[in-house]
């Protein structure tokens, strides 16, 4: 039978009865906008974790210094922790490891004069070596340098939005007054690209709304220096950069054994390490696309069913209609073929509606939740693919029972 | 009348039983049958007589349950379903009681339909079925639908789709029956010319007036030959 008859009478046929298609289309529409939804949100989600999680180094090394509870905190006392600091800095870089460089930090609070309300800076001490470790690329000036920490220089060095909010187009001679003293302004970040997300797997620093002072300047900006709670580790991250991304499991195994010995086995402290976030995020990826890919999968077989409904309808109802192309001359296979177009037919122009609403409702989930959805190749292949396919499986039991029909029955049939 | 040419139809000795549950219904009781080449053929019988099994099984829509059937010199028994199809498609042409066209399709695509099931080329296809509408004098009506068409229209159209395979036989079972009198003797006048004009026709009818069209009648009776006019 010819080709090109075949989807053409196929087309005509499904379009004797246009309500019955599109109602019979509608199980594999959802279907597929559920396929596709998924798959894009799945993929979304993985882009911006990947792109955090590479933002904060693949050959990085986190500690943080965790907030204890007073239990904690009595335990860290007897055992004779200090919490996080330079101490650990130290031993981490005489530890003898693949360790290239170590930054450090420290989270201070105190009021910035002259911000406008709707941004509350972030005051850290630094190391001089942190914007070279986490890649921050300075606008204007220079970062704080080894100088300005042996000199205590009251320096600090600016993100975007604190220099937007302070009204500044260049750094010459601007100061800044945080706590109890004028910083001079030496240098401003290039805005980052940072967006706040709650269900983030890591937290980054939005470093737009941060203030860097040098180490050894923290005392200038509190207002009672002598008043420092005990308590508080003396720093609140460290940043160990491995030399290369091969080497960063054997790393993080030796440090977080150098902590546990430093800190006398309290965790006042935490090891973040982007590598293995990464790989436990792959591995969750896989689990998040399976469940979701078997959700859209019953949708998908619910809508399959749907069009063996009515295809076996159809053929009841076209039997004479093959009793008499089966006495004109048509085999038991071009029977076949004619109802497996149909059905294919069916599915994919359903899968293709999919397609397109599914592409609406994507911009419409990224829109209205803020959520970041991806729509990649595969995302749009797939569901055409698995349309084309329930088509096919769904398609061939009433394809079957068309040709195994009896051409005179059917002939007889009324 | 037309003299005798070759033989195309030899049946011998065919049998048709249908089992119902314990009991089995004998059709044809043994029937053979020889026609020739550009004969009109009437098989006339009452209802019941087996008449219409045996066109079913000349046609090739059924196999006999025992004899032997030759169609131009094929063993038809011997052919797989398959090739029952190939030959529906390219020697039969059947024309029934109850016209039997497509309803969504319109006339030409209906007397195009035998073509969708064989290798012809598409300028060829069309040139025969626009032949074939205009001997059965249709064509002003190609684009019309079945329902759109007079019972005598709707049969012309079944002829035309017969003939536009240039079958090696035409098979009609009771081709005027559901007609009035006046078109059923237009359909008839229609079978007579197609076959001066050459054409095989094997035509069931219970009516005496009917088969007195043909050149030769059968009468059948519980499924056996009974007599041969």
């Amino acid at each position: 039978m010819k080709t090109s008859k075949t989807f053409i009478y196929a087309v005509r046929s499904l379009l004797q009865h246009k309500l019955r298609a599109a109602l019979s289309v509608l199980g594999i529409i959802c279907g597929v906008m559920a396929v596709l939804s998924m798959l894009s949100i799945g993929e979304g989600a993985k882009q911006e974790a990947l792109r955090q999680i590479e933002q904060l180094g693949t050959r990085n090394i986190f500690l943080k210094a965790t907030s204890l509870t007073t239990g904690q905190s009595l335990k860290a006392r007897e055992r004779l922790s200090r919490g996080l600091g330079f101490h650990d800095v130290k031993l981490i870089q005489r530890g003898g490891l693949d360790v290239r460089d170590v930054a450090s930090l420290k989270e201070l609070t105190a009021p910035v004069i002259g911000t406008t309300k709707d941004i509350t800076p972030q005051i850290v001490a630094a190391s001089s070596n942190y914007a070279k470790i986490q890649k921050l690329p300075i606008a204007q000036g220079r970062f704080i340098s080894d100088q300005d920490i042996a000199r205590r220089n009251l320096v600090c060095v600016i993100g975007d939005n604190v220099a937007h909010s302070l009204g500044l187009q260049r750094i010459t001679k601007s100061q800044v007054r945080i706590g109890n003293n004028l910083f001079r302004i030496v240098g401003i970040l290039e805005r980052q690209n940072f967006k706040s997300d709650k269900s983030s797997v890591v937290s980054v620093r939005n470093y737009n709304d941060m203030i860097f002072i040098p180490f050894g300047t923290e005392n200038a900006v509190n207002r009672i220096p002598e008043n420092k709670n005990r308590s508080e580790s003396e720093l609140s991250e460290v940043v160990i950069q491995v030399t290369s991304s091969d080497h960063v499991s054997q790393a993080a195994l030796a440090i977080r054994r150098i902590m546990e010995v430093s800190h006398g086995g309290v965790e006042d402290y935490q090891v973040i390490i982007p590598q293995e976030l990464l790989r436990q995020l792959k591995k969750t990826q896989r689990t998040f696309n399976i469940v979701l890919g078997s959700i859209a999968c019953i949708s998908l077989l619910v809508g399959g069913i749907g069009i063996m409904n009515i295809m076996l309808a159809t053929v009841l109802e076209r039997t004479r209609e093959i009793g008499i192309r089966r006495a004109v001359g048509a085999t038991r296979k071009n029977i076949i073929t004619q109802f497996l177009v149909e059905s294919v037919l069916l599915t994919v122009s359903g899968g293709i509606i999919g397609i397109v609403a599914g592409t609406g409702g994507v911009w419409l989930i990224s829109t209205m939740a803020g959520w970041k959805t991806a729509i990649t190749p595969l995302s749009l292949i797939l569901p055409v693919v698995m349309s084309l396919l329930v088509g096919i499986f769904f398609g061939l039991y009433p394809a079957y029972v068309a040709a195994r029909m009896d051409p005179i029955t059917a002939l007889r049939h009324e | 009348m037309t003299e005798l040419g070759p033989s195309l139809i030899e049946a011998k000795g065919i049998t048709k039983e249908f089992r119902k549950g314990e009991s089995v219904v004998h059709a044809l009781r043994g029937i053979d049958m020889r026609l020739a080449e550009s004969e009109f053929l009437a098989v006339m019988g009452p209802s019941g007589s087996g008449k219409s099994t045996l066109l079913h099984i000349l046609g090739c829509l059924e196999r006999p349950t025992s004899g032997d059937y030759m169609l131009g010199g094929l063993n038809v028994l011997e052919a797989s379903d398959e090739e029952l199809s190939h030959i529906r498609a390219s020697r039969i042409g059947f024309v029934f009681q109850t016209f039997n066209l497509v309803p969504h399709l319109d006339v030409y695509e209906n007397v195009e339909l035998p073509f969708l099931y064989s290798s012809f080329d598409d300028q060829e296809i069309k040139q025969r079925v626009l032949e074939a509408i205009k001997r059965v004098g249709l064509n002003e009506r190609l684009k019309h639908r079945p329902a759109e068409l007079s019972g005598g229209e709707m049969q012309r159209t079944a002829i035309a789709r017969a003939i536009a395979i240039k079958p090696a036989i035409i098979l009609a079972d009771e081709p005027t029956g559901n007609l009035d009198s006046n078109t059923g003797l237009e359909i008839l006048t229609l079978f007579q010319k197609l076959h001066e004009d050459g054409a095989t026709i094997a035509m069931i009818t219970h009516d005496r007036t009917v088969a007195s069209f043909a050149q030769k009648t059968t009468l059948f009776k519980d499924g056996k030959c009974v007599d041969t006019i």
